[in-house]
């Protein structure tokens, strides 16, 4: 609660709704560093104890985000992202995946040893936390910047729509190395009865809530059905995040509400996710700084190459990203939400070395995601002539005057 | 909360599917508990699912019954509870007490809230009547019940003469006890106006102030009858006046706090609310004041002191579909049933006679207050059921009489669970047949969970 509170008014000081468009950061990273001063590594004012003992409420507010995510899958501000599209963000998110999945598979023995054999569960975690593009970078620069365009709606739809391959990658690390009590049947079992068990709650949700939509009932029945997923999921030993995300598509695909049920999520998200994105910080150990940089290090050069790779395949064949060039490529690299969470599961799933490594990972992909991600997509919308809020034509203007003084016509 | 009031009556085809998903919740969380009966703490979140889903379908079903929502949702936690199918462990029970204490403070705020002073003004004379009756009669009353019961009570044979008083007069504070809670949810789903609903409302508050003194004052004095050679001590009566004055003094900044709050922020009020219920109920409890007093008199504070009085009553109401909820599928959980089973003639001795002496003061009081006669006629009806404040100060008796605190104990929870099972169907009951009860449709209005139109895509 303490935390919940902490984050709340953090929230207020950094201007809440407005840190997007305002004084925040794209990936809310900065509230992982908060995280890491408050806790036991700094200050010590969060014990690893405290984070502990709420675990079962971290697990609610993981779940509940997902839910609010699947519930958004593939949705941007312009409506719903075109099917070619969707295909198009999960064949670039599988690319990035496979690229991480291999650097990390063949590369971990020779820089980091001591991970080696569980180097199949490494490789698979790593990967689901590096395909994604967060989506706010996208909210970020539309609101700041006015952008508009078509490379900004590739750009945005991509981001919209690339969150299935991440999810996917944790139906299998759940299948594969999880503690299901449904084990014996089998990893293909295990998967399906995950995405199946989230797609009956989705449906019944949609049932349940009716034709008619009464605000007030609506939320007896998402939180109570979403409560008994997590609690179902947990007990069997299943992904729990992944049940809420396929709820939460299932949800909008099958209710005639779908436009006020995500109304109603969105409101919930950053106060569900602030105290995440603290516990995170409390989580990240930097006892094994080495190998978590070496791998660090295989992860991000992977996603880079993969990134660049597949922004030129992009700008070789529209027209209107040609101008962009490589820098497309880096504007892809930030990461936030799903990322952190991605790797707080993990690290509650797999306590240990590779759940310590595969958060300390994600929180470095949002640092440095942050660093490049952001100035790099206003290099590119730049180039491609998308941005066109006064602020962003003074940051032209100046960008533009150094170049008379050097080179005067 | 409901459909009650809905307009449109749901047909067999929606009942069917209501059917089938409350079967299918309750599968799902058997198929969970036996493939992992001890799944610790994400069985609370299990739980937390099955009480939220299982109780608002069970109250969507019983709805053509006329039966009251909290019924339902008491029936859902006693047969998901540890009694009946054990879907829900004693552990998960336990440690669900802490949404109690959010439950009861939402529950405490927003009944103070409803509390207006020129509501109160009105009634006065009614209340006052009420209260001699409802509180004095009845405890004297109750406790010569007791006395006539207790060849069936065996604790209450262990001593002499002496202690059979004492307990008599102890059992007697018990019974004055009403439950906020349940007129609070009768309340909120059928959204009664009328005389019955008024008095209901204004009294179940205010008797919460009187019971808690009351209670302090008998277990003070009954102490030399209960305990040989134990002496008068004025001691416990200081404390009662700490309790009470530090009680309304925080509740008072509270409600300032809450006031500005509402005033100068108003964004997310919710989280705060619910940050206050779980922390701040942890602080009044550190203090040792009562929570509930501190509440209501926040709630008291914000309605008749400012005018942010019907904002507060709206993010409350809006809870409502998961506060109540819950709260009554957590208390029906803990209903102690094989001990229901064990103490039934007694719990239903005591049961009858505290609801015929509830019936003849309130026909007492409002002649004596020259009520109306719905009132003389059906105003006992919100004030059979009995919940959380019995079961605490019956606990607090036990704890302070170890000699027979057990057995105390016991009957009382016997004695709860009829009222609180029976209790909430009569004040519903008698707010239909009277026609305090709305019938029209629900308003459905901006909230805390405001819905924007859907985007333009």
């Amino acid at each position: 609660m303490g935390l919940l509170l902490v984050a709340y008014l953090g929230s207020f000081l950094v201007g809440g709704e407005r840190s997007v468009s305002g004084v925040g950061l794209p990936s809310s990273v900065e509230w992982v560093v908060l995280g890491i001063v408050l806790g036991p590594r700094a200050l010590g004012v969060v014990p690893s104890s405290l984070v502990s003992t709420v675990e079962p409420v971290i697990a609610v507010a993981l779940a509940w985000l997902m839910l609010s995510t699947g519930a958004h899958y593939a949705m941007t501000s312009r409506g719903y992202v075109h099917f070619a599209r969707i295909l198009l963000a999960l064949a670039s998110a599988l690319v990035a995946a496979g690229a991480v999945f291999a650097a990390v598979y063949f590369g971990v023995a020779h820089v980091a040893p001591e991970l080696a054999k569980d180097r199949l569960v490494l490789a698979l975690a790593l990967a689901a936390v590096s395909c994604e593009t967060t989506r706010l970078v996208m909210r970020w620069v539309r609101e700041r910047y006015g952008a508009t365009g078509p490379v900004t709606e590739w750009l945005e739809d991509v981001a919209g729509a690339d969150d299935l391959v991440p999810i996917g990658l944790l139906v299998a690390i759940f299948a594969i190395a999880g503690k299901s009590k449904l084990a014996a049947l089998g990893a293909p079992a295990v998967s399906g009865i995950t995405v199946g068990m989230g797609a009956l709650l989705g449906y019944m949700c949609a049932l349940l809530l009716g034709r008619e939509f009464r605000l007030r009932e609506s939320w007896g029945t998402v939180l109570g059905i979403s409560m008994l997923g997590i609690g179902v999921s947990a007990m069997l030993g299943l992904a729990y995040v992944v049940v809420l995300f396929v709820m939460g598509i299932v949800l909008v695909l099958a209710s005639h509400h779908r436009h006020e049920i995500r109304a109603m999520l969105a409101p919930t998200e950053r106060g569900a996710l602030l105290p995440l994105l603290i516990v995170c910080g409390v989580r990240i150990e930097p006892q094994n700084i080495g190998h978590t940089v070496a791998v660090f290090g295989l992860v991000f050069g992977a996603r880079v190459v993969v990134k660049v790779l597949v922004a030129r395949v992009f700008t070789a064949f529209d027209r209107d990203a040609a101008s962009t060039g490589n820098v497309l490529g880096l504007a892809t690299l930030s990461s936030g939400t799903l990322t952190m969470c991605i790797g707080l599961v993990c690290v509650i799933t797999f306590p240990g070395a590779v759940g310590s490594t595969v958060l300390a990972v994600s929180a470095a992909l949002c640092v440095a995601g942050e660093l490049i991600g952001p100035p790099a997509l206003r290099v590119a919308l730049r180039r491609a002539g998308e941005l066109h809020s006064p602020e962003a034509r003074e940051a032209a203007a100046a960008d533009a005057e150094p170049k008379h003084e050097t080179e005067p016509t | 909360m409901s459909s009650a009031a809905h307009g449109q009556p749901k047909g067999l085809g929606t009942r069917a599917v209501q059917l089938v998903a409350l079967a299918a919740v309750f599968a799902l969380l058997w198929v969970a508990m036996r493939t992992s009966p001890h799944a610790g703490t994400v069985a609370n979140i299990a739980a937390l699912g099955l009480f939220l889903t299982g109780g608002t379908l069970a109250s969507e079903l019983l709805e053509p019954l006329k039966i009251p929502h909290l019924t339902a949702y008491l029936t859902v936690g006693i047969v998901g509870g540890p009694y009946v199918l054990h879907l829900v462990s004693h552990e998960s029970v336990e440690s669900l007490h802490s949404v109690n204490g959010l439950a009861l403070s939402l529950i405490a705020l927003s009944g103070g809230a409803e509390l207006r002073l020129d509501m109160l003004k009105k009634s006065v004379r009614s209340l006052a009547w009420a209260t001699v009756m409802q509180c004095f009669f009845v405890l004297c009353a109750m406790s010569l019940v007791f006395i006539a019961a207790s060849p069936l009570i065996p604790f209450a044979r262990s001593g002499g003469l002496s202690m059979l008083i004492g307990i008599a007069l102890l059992e007697g504070v018990v019974a004055i006890t009403r439950s906020p809670s349940a007129a609070l949810g009768i309340l909120s789903q059928t959204r009664a106006q009328g005389p019955i609903a008024t008095f209901t409302l204004a009294f179940v508050m205010l008797s919460d102030v009187v019971v808690i003194i009351l209670a302090a004052t008998v277990i003070t004095l009954t102490k030399p009858l209960l305990e040989p050679g134990a002496t008068f001590s004025i001691t416990a009566l200081s404390h009662l006046g700490q309790e009470i004055i530090g009680s309304v003094s925080l509740g008072t900044s509270l409600g300032l706090l809450i006031v500005a709050y509402l005033k100068f922020v108003q964004k997310n009020f919710l989280v705060v609310l619910i940050a206050l219920g779980f922390g701040f109920t942890e602080v009044i409890k550190y203090l040792q004041f009562e929570p509930l007093l501190t509440f209501l008199v926040a709630g008291f504070l914000v309605q008749n002191l400012s005018k942010q009085g019907e904002k507060l009553i709206h993010v409350v109401e809006d809870t409502g579909s998961v506060v109540y909820v819950l709260f009554f599928a957590i208390a029906g959980a803990e209903l102690d049933i094989p001990l229901l089973r064990k103490l039934w003639p007694a719990a239903l001795i005591l049961f009858l006679g505290r609801a015929t002496l509830t019936i003849t003061a309130n026909r007492i009081s409002t002649w004596l207050a020259k009520d109306p006669p719905a009132l003389r006629r059906l105003g006992w009806s919100g004030l059979v059921s009995q919940a959380g404040v019995a079961l605490g100060i019956a606990g607090t008796i036990a704890n302070a009489n170890p000699r027979f605190g057990s057995g105390f104990r016991a009957l009382a929870i016997a004695t709860v669970a009829l009222n609180e099972m029976i209790g909430p169907i009569m004040f519903k009951f008698s707010l239909d047949s009277t026609g305090e009860s709305s019938k029209a449709p629900e308003p459905e209005r901006a909230s805390v969970y405001s819905v924007p139109p859907p985007p333009v895509a």
